[in-house]
């Protein structure tokens, strides 16, 4: 096996200090493979954006980051912002989540694609423009050749979006870190955007991590997911074990917590009781506690670690939970 | 007028908007409209401008012909005649219409000359001067607004933000006469007013502007000499714009620093330096432009005491004397032209914001 694209160990993020510090990220750990899709979910507030922030260098002011991300055998914790600007947009590739306040509104396509190439890249004007043109036909935008004139807003949610992927893609990184990408746009185009990440990261190799709270485009995407719960990985493995044998009682909620699929789908819709805490005000134990249903005394004091499940060898399967309450019903769903 | 517009919107409007367009681009459009609606505006300086110039409680004849001669009935009858002062208020104001709209401003009483010809001599050089203090403001507010927003909350920040209160609230009279002192008086960097030393001749005329007229004809010695009569007239006019503009250069960037786009910048890992001029300042120069518009404006009004402080021969001087003298045709045609400056300006900013801001382009 290859090494990881990525690999993320033992990630904390905290901001303040002293005694009025508080850890918003407590310590995640995460690989992303070469070639694959990895799904981090989790609801607003969970730390899954900021864990990529983190790995980015583009913490918000004041907050720092400890622990390890390593792409391509180098860690990028404790890097100096310089270091990190020969690495983003070059090795890391990013895409976010409303494509209509992410592209610059006054300046063109066409610069807005290759101004990094050509820091990057060193490449010229021309070159830089040739390559802009393929990688607007390779992510299906209509008519490239009109397109790198124009502006942002004489585009469509979708094509916008197109256009900020293929931007990302631009100097051929090793991981694209996809922020919501779907989320702002209606779902007729979803669809499109999702089948294009899909492709690109088969045809290149590239690997994405793609951030959301919508586990239907986690099921439908990615290879592999880890579901975050108040700064922590509360459950990873792959995607059908995961969202077909969820073990973690949050996992299994989220999943609950969807809509009807369709027809031959009759459950109920159940809503997870109360709201996330906040990482200022965590609960002792495990943070979902209150949140539980099924939740016994020692869940209010001592903080699950992390275990296995599943067969020796096969696609490790890991979850948080003291109880493990769906130990015996993990087949059904 | 209207065969113009026509011919001007065939190549534009076979443009990508047709449907916007009809005939005339949007462009043209939008300026004819704004020609209409002025004009009504100017109608109502004119009447506004009047009515104040006749409601002063001081007797025009007594102020220009001096007390002696205004003990004469003869001397005032006659010289109430000439300025056509013997007449109903509604005939002296439709009298002066008819003469505006064939270009005739009156005669001023001080200078014995037309107004018009007063101005024209005049008006450049306050023109001069407004531009030359709006250049200084924006080389000076545009990095100083952008280094204090960077360092928001930092001991320089707050240092910028408080000078700049300063330099509000600091009279230019004051600052110009402080200023005088200490450049011209004490270290003799600059000349002590004018628009040129006695030794030079106006360059040819083209734009009016003397250090650009010079510079068009290659005098590279009287454009210094220009250039330095202007320079320190230029900075006490720019001070209060300085002031202005670098809090708004500030709360504008502190609103763009924020935006997805920025953030966006910088996951490309694009210099700070590129983020910040590239991208920062270019989305914020709608905003700052809205107030360099303003505070154009403002300085065509600013020179009024600057001017008198500088000896400065341009409108602001001329305004003054003309107020003091009761000069009614000078005070109006100086109103009118602050007008027109202040219409022009606002539409050439309006204009602006379609060539610094794509998404303004089209719906005007």
């Amino acid at each position: 096996m290859t090494t990881p694209a990525l690999s993320v160990r033992n990630l904390r993020v905290s901001v303040g200090s002293g005694e009025s510090e508080v850890e918003i990220l407590r310590g995640v750990d995460f690989d992303v493979r070469r070639g694959e899709i990895l799904g981090i979910a989790g609801e607003s507030g969970s730390g899954k954006t900021m864990a990529m922030r983190a790995v980015l260098g583009l913490l918000p002011h004041g907050a720092r980051a400890t622990g390890s991300a390593v792409l391509d055998g180098r860690d990028l914790v404790g890097l100096s912002q310089s270091e990190l600007r020969t690495i983003r947009g070059r090795h890391i590739g990013m895409v976010f989540q409303d494509p209509t306040t992410s592209l610059h509104p006054m300046l063109r396509i066409g610069r807005q694609l290759t101004d990094h190439m050509r820091k990057h890249l060193g490449l010229r004007r021309a070159e830089a423009e040739r390559r802009a043109l393929d990688l607007l036909d390779d992510v299906r935008l209509p008519d490239p050749e009109q397109a790198m004139g124009r502006y942002p807003h004489q585009f469509s949610g979708g094509m916008r979006q197109r256009i900020a992927i293929a931007a990302a893609l631009a100097c051929n990184p090793t991981l694209i870190v996809a922020d919501e990408p779907t989320t702002a746009l209606d779902v007729t185009v979803q669809a499109g955007v999702l089948a294009l990440l899909r492709r690109l990261c088969d045809e290149h190799g590239t690997s994405i991590v793609m951030i959301t709270h919508d586990l239907g485009v986690l099921s439908e995407l990615c290879d592999r997911v880890s579901v975050f719960y108040s700064g922590s990985v509360i459950e990873s493995g792959s995607t059908r074990d995961v969202m077909d044998h969820a073990r973690h009682p949050y996992t299994r909620a989220l999943l609950d917590a969807l809509p009807d699929q369709g027809l031959d789908d009759l459950r109920p819709m159940v809503p997870i009781a109360g709201t996330a805490p906040s990482a200022a005000d965590r609960p002792a134990g495990c943070a979902f506690h209150p949140r539980c249903r099924f939740a016994t005394v020692p869940c209010q004091t001592d903080p699950p670690g992390p275990r296995a499940t599943g067969p020796d060898g096969a696609e490790p399967h890991t979850f948080s939970c003291t109880v493990d309450p769906f130990e015996l019903r993990s087949v059904v769903r | 007028m209207t065969a113009t517009l026509d011919r001007a919107a065939g190549p534009a409007g076979a443009g990508p908007k047709r449907t916007a367009t009809r005939r005339r681009p949007p462009v043209m459009r939008f300026i004819a409209r704004r020609a209409l609606s002025t004009s009504f505006l100017l109608v109502g300086v004119t009447a506004a401008v009047f009515a104040v110039s006749r409601f002063v409680p001081t007797d025009p004849v007594v102020a220009n012909l001096g007390t002696e001669a205004a003990q004469d009935p003869a001397i005032v009858e006659a010289y109430r005649e000439k300025h056509g002062l013997d007449q109903p208020l509604p005939v002296q104001y439709l009298t002066y219409l008819w003469r505006l709209l064939h270009g005739d401003l009156g005669q001023s009483i001080q200078t014995g000359q037309a107004v018009s010809a007063d101005l024209a001599a005049r008006v450049p050089a306050t023109v001069e001067l407004a531009l030359a203090a709006m250049i200084i403001a924006l080389l000076v507010s545009i990095p100083l607004g952008t280094v204090a927003a960077l360092r928001r909350g930092k001991p320089s920040d707050k240092a910028v933000l408080g000078g700049t209160l300063l330099g509000m609230s600091a009279p230019s009279f004051w600052v110009g006469l402080v200023a005088l002192y200490l450049f011209f008086f004490r270290l003799g960097w600059v000349p002590g007013g004018g628009r040129l030393s006695l030794e030079y001749v106006p360059p040819p005329s083209r734009t009016h502007l003397y250090t650009v007229d010079a510079l068009i004809s290659g005098d590279v010695a009287l454009a210094m000499d220009a250039a330095r009569h202007l320079v320190l007239p230029a900075a006490v006019l720019a001070l209060p714009m300085i002031a202005l503009l670098t809090r708004f250069v500030r709360s504008s960037i502190l609103d763009v620093l924020g935006e997805d786009y920025v953030r966006n910048a910088r996951a490309k890992g694009l210099g700070e330096p590129t983020v910040i001029v590239r991208y920062v300042l270019r989305a914020a120069a709608p905003q700052i432009l809205t107030v360099v518009g303003l505070a154009l404006a403002n300085a065509f009004v600013g020179t009024l005491l600057v001017e008198q402080v500088f000896s400065w021969p341009g409108m602001g001087s001329y305004a003054y004397q003309s107020a003091i003298r009761l000069d009614f045709p000078a005070v109006m045609g100086v109103c009118l032209v602050i007008t027109v400056a202040y219409i022009i300006i606002n539409l050439s900013v309006d204009l602006l914001y379609g060539v610094v801001d794509p998404r303004m382009r089209v719906t005007t």
